[in-house]
């Protein structure tokens, strides 16, 4: 079953539908069947990350979501195609994850749709972790059962453009949806010319007013996203903070998690994640044009916890100071230390106060103010 | 500024030509500037003399080109984001290879020879600048590391043997497939040498497909494919005939740009216009040469033959460190007694070979001569000091792509690391 939860209809709720696919049954090396798409199919070898993405949101909505205040979790869709089976735990022990093929996806979808449905007041989330490619200007999902037809090859690919325009006749105003795929071309990849995917459901010809319903993709149309083997994605760990607090804004005594600047925001954690070693280009997340709207996911009542990275000006005289981070009662200290000091602090005005116990720079010290997403603080300091 | 580049007949500023221009200096930069001790961002110096070249002036109305539409390459021109100079060269191999499966060219080839192949393939890359022409050479040291690799495992074995994967292989996708993925482990570093780069999984998952071919490279086999796709079923006849249709051109494009250069070629005090041209480069790089190594001159076609005119008659002066003539008429020229040797006898049987003596601002001189290029031509039995360097493609069309294709410049680095040894 894929439902691992379901916790009664109360009047708001968020309904979520987790879906990765490790496994396909008709790609890869050996498994890819001889027709026009083989040369394709057999480069979509199988993966390690989606399953470890799909199972961390999963459990990071059951800690999280399941006695929010704001919109509890209603339901959770968790389907998983991985080489072994996979079983998953909601709080009620151990419960089989079913796989994510067509049909199955496509069930679950509904179900997930039909819970959205109930109430305009509730929030639809919606994860996918796998492979994925563009046809034209649509992104295309691809589930576990893709290429069982070798002469229509994307039959059993998901039209995620088409199922989205379905998803504004959709009562639930705010819809997120958080893709982690590859979304290069798929046409310069083959000799022939690709068939459709499929949508789950089809956009009604009547009026329907576009919801708060942010898009975020992991990469830019055209471009490849890339994961660690066999651990989550930074994608998907950078859609947690966010959701965590770090795509917040302080609202009176609140701090509101909003779909406004989500895709800015995800970004933004994205590239303070990433190794200052990495190679390459950095991946880009993309909201896809999508219409974020502006309305509330999620509501904390405290203040978030802010990465930041600080040092001084000039940078040698980080390697000396004594810094403090004040903030109220509360105080974060660093020793000296060569390299910038990293850590998380609550959102909020600090006061950073820098010594030197060598006495080879005058003390300082300065407000900072550290919001979400992240902060950089260069305190400029003079040489005695 | 250590590298001129004197260009060939028939080039003329402009889109396609810059293009072109931009990947030949690539590579230049990740093959030959290396083997010359130059750092890969020093300037590559490139006298355009085409402007003063021959201009016809009906557009070529004279050249017998009808039969050119044939094989439909005209409209294969903008397959993959490829150039119009690229069009007329896919006609070109559409003429010279006999095409019984469109989707098996390059397979074809290979069994031939994989270098071909390959250089084949990089002449159709369309030009990338940024990160995306990092990937191109990368890729491309990475296809020479181990194509040489093999080369040098089995000297003088043949392609099957040194490639045994390719009697598996039934296509040109699978071709390519294949040889991408065979060469996942090398690389060609800067010192000429073929270099593993370890095996080990990579800590990093593509989430649409690991390790794919890179899609510049589906786009020139797609290029390939499409433009030769139209000419199966054409008759042995019309293929000669277009064949001989390019040749023409070339010639028309020889004799046009030989016959502007001597007609105007100047004399000592006054030399013409493309002698000008060129010449100022090589006094550019000439006073550079101090700072920035040996001055190497690489010169194309009939580039090699104002390149050696213009250093043994009118700028004896300049020295050159390493002259490097590519399909050239130097050769011919000079035993038409079209470049001031008039004087000198045929050699008498037995006599060796080596007539005229290359002045000494000619430091080394490497003639680069394939014999199935038709414009290419032997100096080493005219000239005393010039090595001919027989490279062999087994492919007609290779002479207006030489500067495109990694291999070409990889076996280039390797002669010229040697001659300034």
């Amino acid at each position: 079953m894929t439902t691992v939860l379901e916790s009664g209809l109360a009047s708001q709720q968020t309904h979520a539908l987790v879906i990765a696919v490790d496994h396909y049954l008709f790609c890869g090396p050996e498994r890819s069947r001889p027709g026009p798409f083989q040369h394709y199919a057999k480069h979509l070898t199988d993966l390690s990350s989606p399953s470890e993405s799909a199972t961390t949101v999963a459990t990071w909505l059951c800690d999280h979501l399941i006695d929010d205040p704001y919109r509890p979790l209603g339901s959770l869709e968790l389907l998983i195609s991985a080489r072994q089976p996979m079983q998953f735990d909601a709080g009620s022990g151990p419960a089989p994850v079913e796989g994510a093929t067509f049909q199955q996806t496509e069930d679950a979808f509904n179900r997930w749709y039909d819970r959205c449905d109930r109430n305009p007041d509730n929030v639809a989330l919606l994860f996918f972790f796998g492979h994925g490619c563009r046809i034209g200007q649509d992104d295309v999902l691809l589930l576990a059962d893709v290429g069982s037809n070798p002469n229509a090859f994307f039959t059993n690919a998901w039209d995620f453009r088409r199922t989205q325009l379905a998803m504004r006749d959709c009562r639930c105003q705010t819809q997120c949806s958080f893709i982690d795929t590859c979304r290069s071309n798929v046409e310069e990849q083959l000799d022939v010319v690709p068939d459709s995917a499929r949508s789950f459901r089809q956009p009604s010809t009547t009026f329907a007013p576009r919801k708060h319903a942010p898009m975020v993709y992991s990469t830019t149309a055209g471009a490849d996203a890339l994961t660690p083997r066999g651990r989550p994605s930074p994608f998907a760990l950078a859609v947690l903070d966010a959701l965590s607090g770090l795509a917040a804004v302080e609202t009176n005594q609140y701090w509101e998690v909003r779909t406004a600047d989500l895709a800015t925001t995800i970004n933004r954690v994205l590239q303070w994640n990433r190794h200052p070693d990495s190679e390459g280009e950095p991946q880009v997340a993309d909201s896809g044009g999508s219409h974020p709207g502006d309305s509330v996911i999620r509501v904390l009542r405290e203040a978030p916890q802010v990465p930041f990275r600080i040092t001084c000006a000039p940078e040698e005289a980080i390697a000396s100071a004594q810094l403090r981070l004040c903030r109220a009662a509360e105080e974060l200290v660093r020793s000296p230390c060569p390299e910038p000091w990293q850590g998380r602090a609550p959102a909020g005005e600090h006061q950073l106060k820098a010594g030197f116990p060598l006495g080879d720079y005058h003390s300082r010290e300065a407000p900072v103010g550290i919001r979400p997403p992240n902060r950089t603080y260069a305190l400029e300091v003079r040489p005695v | 500024m250590p590298l001129v580049y004197v260009h060939g007949v028939g080039n003329r500023s402009g889109n396609a030509y810059d293009t072109w221009a931009r990947q030949r200096d690539d590579l230049f930069r990740e093959f030959v500037l290396p083997a010359m001790g130059a750092q890969p961002d020093d300037a590559i110096l490139s006298p355009d003399w085409g402007s003063d070249g021959a201009r016809l002036r009906w557009s070529g109305a004279s050249l017998p080109a009808e039969q050119i539409e044939i094989l439909g390459s005209e409209t294969g021109s903008n397959v993959g984001g490829s150039t119009s100079s690229d069009g007329s060269f896919l006609t070109e191999v559409a003429a010279h290879e006999v095409v019984d499966n469109p989707d098996a060219v390059l397979r074809s080839i290979a069994t031939r020879d994989v270098s071909s192949a390959l250089d084949l393939l990089f002449s159709l890359v369309p030009s990338a600048t940024g990160e995306e022409s990092a990937r191109t050479r990368a890729a491309a040291r990475r296809l020479v590391g181990y194509c040489r690799f093999r080369e040098r495992l089995h000297p003088g074995q043949d392609q099957v043997r040194r490639y045994p994967w390719l009697a598996s292989v039934v296509d040109d996708e699978a071709f390519l497939d294949r040889l991408w993925a065979e060469s996942s482990r090398w690389t060609f570093d800067h010192t000429g040498a073929s270099t593993p780069i370890g095996q080990q999984e990579s800590a990093v998952e593509v989430l649409g497909g690991r390790d794919q071919l890179p899609a510049w490279l589906s786009r020139a086999r797609r290029s390939l494919r499409n433009a030769l796709a139209r000419g199966v079923g054409s008759s042995a006849s019309a293929v000669v005939v277009t064949a001989r249709a390019l040749l023409g051109q070339q010639l028309a494009q020889l004799a046009g740009d030989a016959l502007v250069y001597l007609g105007q070629r100047g004399d000592v005090g006054s030399p013409g216009s493309i002698a000008r041209t060129v010449a100022t480069a090589i006094e550019s790089a000439h006073g550079g040469r101090g700072q920035s190594g040996p001055l190497v001159i690489v010169a194309h076609s009939l580039g090699g033959v104002i390149a050696y005119d213009v250093l043994t008659r009118f700028r004896p002066d300049l020295t050159a460190d390493l002259l490097v003539t590519v399909g050239s008429q130097v050769g011919l020229f000079a035993e038409l007694a079209l470049l001031g040797a008039e004087e000198l006898d045929p050699p008498a049987s037995g006599a060796p070979p080596g007539q005229i003596e290359v002045p000494p601002n000619v430091r080394n001189w490497l003639n680069v001569v394939d014999w199935a290029d038709p414009l290419a031509f032997h100096a080493e039995r005219i000239f005393d000091r010039v090595t001919d360097y027989r490279y062999r493609t087994s492919a007609v069309w290779a002479h207006t792509t030489y500067l495109r294709q990694p291999m070409f410049h990889a076996r280039l680095a390797d002669r010229i690391r040697k001659a300034l040894a």
